[in-house]
């Protein structure tokens, strides 16, 4: 009980490709707490959230959930629990609802049912239009796309969101939609956070703690 | 059967050749190029059949089960070579699997065809067992060929999409169940089309060889609806086989698809 961490980076080491600097990471997440991630283009700031949804191998370091290190965790798990959202959304072909609908379709969500209210009301939040669910996400702006994406991701309920980039593509209306959901759900439903961001003023209203990874080893 | 195959003396191979010599100085009068490699294929043809044939006499002679497997097993290995041979879009490290998709593919479907169907005496006599594993051999081995370096191919072309998928917290056979899919397809289309244009196109090889050896064509007709069945059949086991044992090679431990292998390059 000592440990209130929900979402612990313990020298965490990554490797964005091959003959490329190493990039680290150490930070501790509290429910409800953000952090925002920043430093110049190309500085591993995606390889980072990549490495902590275990789409990359990290060199080194250790994750910890809960007091649970990830390699006792088994991948499927772990990312339905640390919802990665990339900076370019992508969907598979059909509707926006089927997109929606497909973290649920999985073996790994046999007992789960699709939030059809809860779906509604993010969808809400972000100023998407129900409208929108029977349209082929191939059709959709950027914007809607971004936004669609981070509903997707919040409809499983993680303990941890990780992503990158959230309101590069949105109008400035939208990306306030976006900041203020994001807030409500840290302070009501204690999720922890993890952004990426080239622009800390895009941050603007989410109170969050700021790493830089801009110069290299910091 | 109720007919004897008038044997092919020296003299009439030799006449053959002539055919051939007519097809070169086609191809040298047009400067296609061609006539290296079309001397290189008529000499190899010659060769390789005429040992072969000479080998199959002395395995026919002794005509013992382990033979058999051994003669089977050496022409599994010849087979996933080519196989492997023809699957650029595949990384490393695939032989292995493809030899037993083909092998267990094949004596599954052979064992079956000589002891069930034929009802060889024993099931593994050589004369039996052997055209057919051969045959069974070829078209596996197209399949898998197919079927594996579309699936190498698919897997490449849609990791955005079963990135996504892994990321809601797909099992890798989830993420990548479209590619898969495709691939098998593909494996199976060439067998599927000469199921449906067999006997209108063109009567297949071994039909014919039946036909001209004198065997009445309605019994050669039904060995030769044993034939594409078991083909199909043989193709489809493969490429599950294969599939199944080599599709998590594309994935990292932590189940997400291989930067090594997206990249492209061979292991």
């Amino acid at each position: 009980m000592m440990d209130k961490a929900i979402f612990d980076v313990r020298r965490l080491r990554a490797l964005p490709g091959p003959g490329t600097r190493e990039v680290t990471l150490n930070c501790r997440l509290d429910a409800g707490e953000m952090f925002v991630i920043r430093g110049p283009s190309g500085s591993g700031k995606t390889t980072l959230l990549r490495t902590l949804a275990r789409l990359h191998t990290a060199e080194g370091g250790d994750v910890l959930l809960r007091g649970e290190s990830w390699r006792t965790i088994p991948p499927r798990k772990w990312r339905r629990r640390i919802a990665y959202v990339p900076s370019r959304p992508r969907f598979v072909p059909g509707t926006a609802e089927r997109n929606l609908e497909l973290p649920f379709e999985l073996r790994i969500a046999e007992r789960e049912t699709f939030p059809k209210e809860r779906a509604a009301e993010l969808l809400n939040a972000v100023l998407l239009d129900e409208a929108i669910l029977s349209k082929e996400t191939a059709v959709l702006s950027d914007g809607e796309r971004a936004r669609l994406s981070l509903v997707r991701a919040l409809l499983t309920a993680p303990d941890v969101l990780l992503a990158d980039e959230p309101t590069a593509a949105l109008d400035d209306e939208s990306a306030r939609a976006v900041i203020v959901l994001l807030a409500s759900e840290a302070a009501g439903r204690g999720l922890a956070m993890m952004t990426v961001s080239h622009d800390s003023r895009r941050t603007g209203g989410l109170d969050a703690k700021v790493i830089d990874i801009g110069g290299g080893a910091s | 059967m109720n007919g004897v195959v008038p044997p092919i003396g020296i003299g009439q191979l030799a006449l053959t050749v002539v055919l051939v010599v007519a097809a070169g100085a086609v191809s040298a009068l047009l400067r296609l190029g061609l006539l290296r490699s079309l001397l290189w294929g008529t000499v190899r043809t010659v060769v390789q059949l005429l040992l072969i044939g000479h080998a199959l006499v002395f395995i026919f002679s002794i005509d013992n089960r382990y033979l058999v497997l051994a003669t089977v097993a050496v022409m599994t290995f010849i087979a996933a070579h080519a196989a492997r041979g023809r699957t650029p879009h595949v990384p490393g490290g695939a032989f292995a699997v493809t030899y037993v998709a083909l092998f267990s593919s094949t004596l599954l479907v052979s064992i079956t065809v000589c002891a069930l169907i034929v009802k060889a005496e024993p099931w593994h006599t050589a004369r039996v067992a052997i055209p057919i594993s051969g045959m069974i051999l070829g078209n596996a081995m197209n399949g898998i060929a197919l079927s594996l370096d579309r699936l190498a191919a698919e897997t490449r072309s849609r990791s955005g999409e079963s990135e996504t998928l892994l990321l809601l917290g797909a099992s890798p056979w989830e993420a990548i169940r479209r590619s898969l899919r495709e691939s098998l397809r593909s494996g199976m289309i060439p067998t599927i089309n000469s199921l449906k244009t067999v006997g209108l196109v063109s009567l297949p090889g071994m039909m014919t060889g039946q036909i001209l050896g004198g065997v009445d064509p309605l019994v050669a007709v039904r060995y030769q609806i044993v034939v594409m069945l078991m083909l199909a059949a043989a193709v489809a086991i493969g490429s599950l086989i294969l599939l199944a044992a080599y599709y998590r090679r594309l994935f990292t431990e932590d189940e997400a698809l291989d930067p090594v292998f997206l990249r492209g390059e061979r292991r």
